[in-house]
């Protein structure tokens, strides 16, 4: 299989590693820096031996100085350019989720896109907050030593050279086998979670239902097979680390072996200090960051995996030959409208007209496609049609959607909204019939909700939803499942308002599942795997014998 | 920032089991990095007491030097592993505590945290908290034998080195004290700037219909941008503190660095050590700058995951509902009651049959932190297979009665006998009850674990439940996350069923709403006329047809009894009333 480089693959690495480039090469030039100090270090140490004076002592303390500021300077600016990074990212995929349509985006779970933003983002800009400095910090130093050793002892490169790749070869292995480990770590958590969500949300359910202690059982179970995977991980992480801190210990000691044994030279003290100096020292660092470097590699390849995936999500747009509609008051003119998903035909719209003002119930079975119809005519399906028109339209969809702000600004949908419009919004909610005492709002449209916030109840934030579109009312409105969390009374309010709003002028559509809702709609719509099966006046419907079994639920 | 006392204890409770290996491996590994240190002072000390080094005088010294580091490693590693594993075993155990009195929490509690607040606080409070106390703990402690062993061996060369060392801890601390502050402050920031950019993500990304729909992208990627470039600028902040920190520490080390090469010239000067000696002390110094920076990156990262630890500590001590018990492996010592170990000692006493199954007398209830009455005065009886309606309109207090009767929430009085006795534990009472509604518990998995999770009834029962409330599932069949893929009627059907499965004595059929497809309602008035027939119910209706055919029907008015008696009698009156 070729590997081509998809577009968000692409765009990830331009946004990493090609974007203000110039920093990116202060990082390197910083690590040279540090690393050429770094070695400087034990060759004026050596002189500091033999001339035993203030001077080269001042040099020693200076280039020390000098040594850590550069490392240090090429740290920072690693982790601030990580920070711009992620600001460009976080951007892109926010914008990229406002685009993509529903459909597009129905295998993925709300938790799961999220956790692009909270996880991905910061775990893919490590490789420009650690592993590049890390990198350069480190592959300098184990290329110069090697050279180093070569100019000042002789030690032959082939030696050096392989022991650097071993110790590479090593770290890499191990890092790797440590991210093979993360990996599933990471999934055993989410699984965890998974579990604990479902135990804190059901936790009156399982109270009631004495399920609690078999449902601990349950999450203590996973968190023993989470356990035992970290345990083999910190095992693993605990021999790498073993071996990176003792490792310039054994370098010493090798080198010290090849001048006994392999090629016999007479070491001078100052040599054998300056060696002392080079490896235990100066190598200590870099060699200790060694595996790190690959595991922040290892790490962060899934998260750009995963964001780069996601960024290829394209949608495909709705496909209309003619989209006009000269009669006038019309609200909605469909023809020939057919969806298809894979080799699934979901809708199948031969023809369907609004063209006055009217109450609509859109019904049908189970999975007939009526979401799918409301959100076609919203164009957030990727549907083909003939002929497609609608007036300008309000939707409210059956996932209500409250945003972390007050009462207020989620009925105006506009963050710090003027309280001078009061009046207006609690019109409003007044007929979207939400009651502060009935619903307990102790601070009335102050009351921040949402997830930081009071929780609101389902049927509570659905009436939120409807208030919403209340305050911004357009020809044609659509609700998909209105009455679907609504007592007996409060649903035979809301019809109330909706026959209002008919005979404001207003085309009404809603579907429902509450056959007592259709005595009070004039026009029914029935739908039977995606296709229109009755479309007339709702008493017709209700006294057809065709539809009894449905109407009576033997169907 | 002072910690809670209790954590200490709380940490002390999770490793007791594995104190004493634990300390052996400390130990040993202290010796590890002694002797992985004590390398260099070695080889010092050689090249000081030997006048001209020659390759044969340096193998005894380097086969030495082979059999202590083969000796290190094997000790350091030996630490690092048994050491790191056991911590990581103990800190598992204060989740599995945590998670015995979370379960057990009053109702109250939940209603009045946000779940991801809870939950939090299992995935990354406590993640922090096993991931460093998991191995990071083990590569701490080798810092700080490695900081020892750097002060013994110093002192070792010379005792004038402890005025240097003292010295520079001096400045060390107060360099620390500074920035501590400056750093905590920050992290504290970036952590109370994390939360309003998630929440903002999370919402847009399950309203991205209604934001497109509206037009307010725009609006809402101001928002969004104002709150991630909030948080950003606090990581940078953090960023900053910690890189103005380190650079602090580097000129520290330098002067320590120069104050020891001025001590060694004077030293070798004085003809008191070689410069074999001086060197090792000159790369001890560099040394233990490394090392510790490390130790303070670590230092404060353990600060975060104390503050985990502490949030965990939080709920282990924090008071369960009353009536709860801990289950008999809970291994903490909390303040709350624990289950006897063994097998439950049923009370043999002969059952007398009561005159009624269930009585309530002079039932008063307000919700907790709230003014408001809810039930007021609140008394019934029912006597075994009877049915009892409740009616009311929204608002009156029916809900909250279920939820007093299964002592969801405490009652401020009355008295509440289950066949003549006031059950003190409260999930023996709750068993008692089984309730019936569309708002019942149901989780992502197979039908068959949704009604038996625990798999204390074969196959064959199952099926044969099932098919009496008459649905037609098969047990795999997939249940969706909150039964989304269940219709209303369906979700009270199965409720139904797993009630029948436990076995409950009393039923109350929940009619929450009014959204069930009439195929289902059809079934469901079936079962409750049919099936349970014989059993004791209790059902509150949201239409009047639903309890026409009750023994009694109990009328709340603003949780107030308003009428209890024959049905006839109080829907005719309740219909008036209406009017």
């Amino acid at each position: 299989m070729s590997q081509t480089i998809t577009g968000g693959q692409k765009e990830l690495l331009r946004i990493l590693f090609f974007s203000r480039i110039s920093f990116r090469f202060y990082i390197i030039a910083l690590a040279l820096l540090s690393s050429i100090c770094g070695l400087l270090l034990p060759y004026y140490q050596k002189e500091f031996s033999t001339q035993l004076d203030f001077v080269t002592l001042t040099y020693c303390v200076l280039l020390s100085l000098v040594y850590f500021g550069f490392n240090q300077w090429a740290a920072y600016i690693g982790q601030s350019e990580s920070i711009v990074a992620q600001r460009k990212l976080a951007e892109r995929i926010y914008r990229h989720n406002l685009e993509l349509k529903q459909l597009v985006l129905q295998d993925r779970s709300v938790g799961e896109i999220v956790s692009l933003y909270t996880s991905d983002v910061p775990s893919l800009t490590v490789w420009l907050e650690q592993s590049m400095p890390y990198g350069f910090t480190t592959l300098f130093p184990l290329v110069l030593t090697p050279y180093f050793l070569y100019y000042f002892y002789g030690l032959p490169f082939s030696l050096s050279f392989s022991f650097v790749f071993f110790l590479v070869l090593l770290n890499g292995l191990m890092a790797y086998r440590q991210s093979l480990f993360f990996f599933k770590f990471k999934k055993l958590a989410a699984d965890r979670m998974g579990l604990v969500n479902e135990w804190i949300q059901n936790i009156r359910g399982l109270k009631i239902l004495n399920w609690v202690e078999g449902f601990e059982t349950r999450i203590i179970k996973k968190r023993r097979e989470e356990t035992n995977n970290r345990l083999a991980m910190v095992t693993n992480g605990q021999v790498m680390n073993s071996i990176s801190s003792s490792v310039t210990f054994w370098l010493n000691l090798m080198v010290l072996m090849f001048f006994i044994w392999t090629v016999p030279a007479d070491l001078s003290k100052v040599e054998l200090i300056a060696l002392l100096w080079v490896t235990t020292v100066f190598l200590s660092r870099p060699l200790r960051q060694l595996p790190w470097f690959f595991t922040f590699i290892f790490d962060a390849w899934t998260s750009f995996k995963r964001l780069a995936d996601f960024l290829d999500l394209e949608n495909v747009d709705e496909v209309i030959k003619d989209s006009t509609c000269d009669i006038p008051g019309c609200k909605a003119l469909i023809k020939n409208l057919t969806l298809r998903i894979g080799d699934k035909n979901l809708l199948d719209i031969k023809e369907f007209k609004i063209l006055k003002p009217e109450l609509i119930a859109l019904i049908g079975p189970v999975a007939s496609g009526k979401s799918l119809f409301l959100k076609s005519m919203i164009k957030e399906t990727s549907f083909v049609a003939d002929r497609f028109f609608t007036a300008e339209t309000s939707y409210v969809p059956q996932e209500h959607f409250v945003m972390s702000a007050t009462l207020r600004d989620n009925v105006s949908f506009a963050y710090g909204t003027d309280p001078d419009n009061d009046e207006d919004v609690m019109g409003s909610l007044t007929k979207a019939q939400f009651d502060f005492n009935v619903d307990r709002v102790e601070n009335g449209l102050e009351t921040v909700i949402g997830e930081r916030g009071l929780n609101l109840s389902g049927g509570q934030k659905q009436r939120v939803s409807i208030a919403r579109q209340f305050q911004n009312l357009k020809d044609f409105i659509l609700l998909d499942d209105p009455l679907s969390a609504v007592d007996v009374s409060t649903e035979s309010e809301l019809i109330k308002e909706f026959i209002e709003l008919k005979n404001n002028g207003h085309a009404v559509m809603l579907t429902t599942q509450r056959f007592t809702a259709l005595q009070f709609c004039e026009r029914i719509v029935y739908l039977e795997k995606g296709q229109i099966v009755y479309d007339g006046p709702a008493d017709l419907f209700l006294s057809d014998p065709q539809f009894q079994p449905f109407i009576k639920g033997t169907f | 920032m002072a910690f809670s006392k209790t954590i200490y204890d709380t940490l002390l409770q999770a490793y007791r089991p594995f104190i004493v290996k634990m300390l052996l491996a400390v130990v040993l590994g202290f010796l590890g990095r002694f002797l992985f240190l004590s390398n260099a002072q070695i080889l010092g000390q050689f090249i000081d007491q030997t006048s001209v080094i020659t390759t044969q005088a340096l193998k005894p010294i380097v086969a030495k030097l082979f059999i202590l580091l083969v000796a290190a490693f094997t000790l350091t590693l030996l630490f690092r592993t048994v050491f790191s594993r056991l911590s990581a075993l103990a800190v598992s155990r204060i989740y599995d505590e945590t998670t015995y009195r979370v379960s057990r929490f009053p109702v109250s509690f939940f209603d009045h945290q946000p779940v991801g607040k809870i939950t939090t606080r299992f995935s990354s409070d406590y993640g922090n908290i096993f991931r460093l106390f998991g191995g990071p703990l083990a590569e701490f402690l080798s810092i700080l034998f490695d900081l020892v062993s750097i002060v013994i061996l110093m002192v070792f060369i010379h005792p004038y080195f402890i005025f240097t060392i003292l010295f520079s801890f001096w400045i060390y601390l107060s360099i620390l004290k500074r920035n501590q502050l400056r750093l905590r402050e920050s992290r504290r920031d970036l952590s109370n700037d994390r939360a309003p950019s998630i929440a903002h993500f999370s919402e847009t990304v399950q309203g991205a219909a209604t934001i497109r729909l509206n037009k307010k992208q725009h609006m809402f990627t101001d928002k969004f941008l104002f709150f991630d470039e909030k948080y950003l600028r606090s990581k940078r902040h953090v960023f900053w503190n910690v890189t103005r920190f380190s650079m602090e520490l580097n000129i520290l080390s330098a002067l320590f660095f120069a104050l020891n090469g001025i001590v060694c010239l004077y030293l070798i000067e004085k003809g008191l050590i070689g410069i074999g000696l001086a060197s090792v002390i000159l790369s001890f110094t560099l040394l233990a700058t490394n090392t510790l920076q490390m130790f303070f990156e670590w230092f404060s990262q353990f600060e975060e995951a104390l503050v985990g630890v502490e949030k965990l500590d939080d709920y282990l001590r924090s008071e369960i509902e009353p009536g709860a018990l801990l289950p008999s492996y809970s291994d903490f010592t909390t303040s709350h009651p624990k289950r006897a170990r063994g097998p439950s000692r049923a009370l043999t006493t002969v059952a007398i049959q009561p005159d009624f199954h269930l009585q309530v007398e002079g039932l008063h209830f307000r919700y907790p932190h709230t003014l408001n009455k809810i039930l007021n005065n609140v008394s019934f009886k029912i006597k075994p297979g009877e049915k009892l309606g409740i009616i009311g309109r929204t608002g009156s207090g029916k809900s909250t009665l279920i939820s007093a009767l299964l002592h969801l929430y405490p009652i401020q009085s009355g008295a509440m006998l289950v066949n003549g006795k006031n059950e003190l534990d409260v999930e023996k009472h709750r068993a008692l009850f089984s309730v019936i509604s569309q708002d019942q518990l149901f989780l992502t998995g197979s039908i068959r674990n949704n009604l038996d999770l625990f798999r204390t009834h074969s196959n064959q029962q199952i099926e044969k439940i099932l098919k009496l409330v008459g649905l037609n599932f098969n047990l795999q069949d997939e249940v969706f996350e909150k039964g989304q893929n269940l219709s209303q009627g369906e979700k009270q059907l199965l409720s139904l069923a797993r009630g029948l499965l436990q076995k409950a004595e009393i039923f109350i059929f929940d009619e929450a709403t009014s959204n069930v497809d009439p195929h289902a309602e059809a079934l469901m008035n079936r079962a409750l006329k049919e099936i349970l027939s014989d059993k004791t119910q209790i059902r509150i209706a949201h239409r009047l047809q639903t309890v026409e055919d009750c023994h009694q029907i109990l009328w709340l008015d603003y949780g107030v009894v308003k009428k209890l008696g024959p049905a006839k009698e109080v829907l005719v009156a309740f219909q008036q009333g209406r009017v």
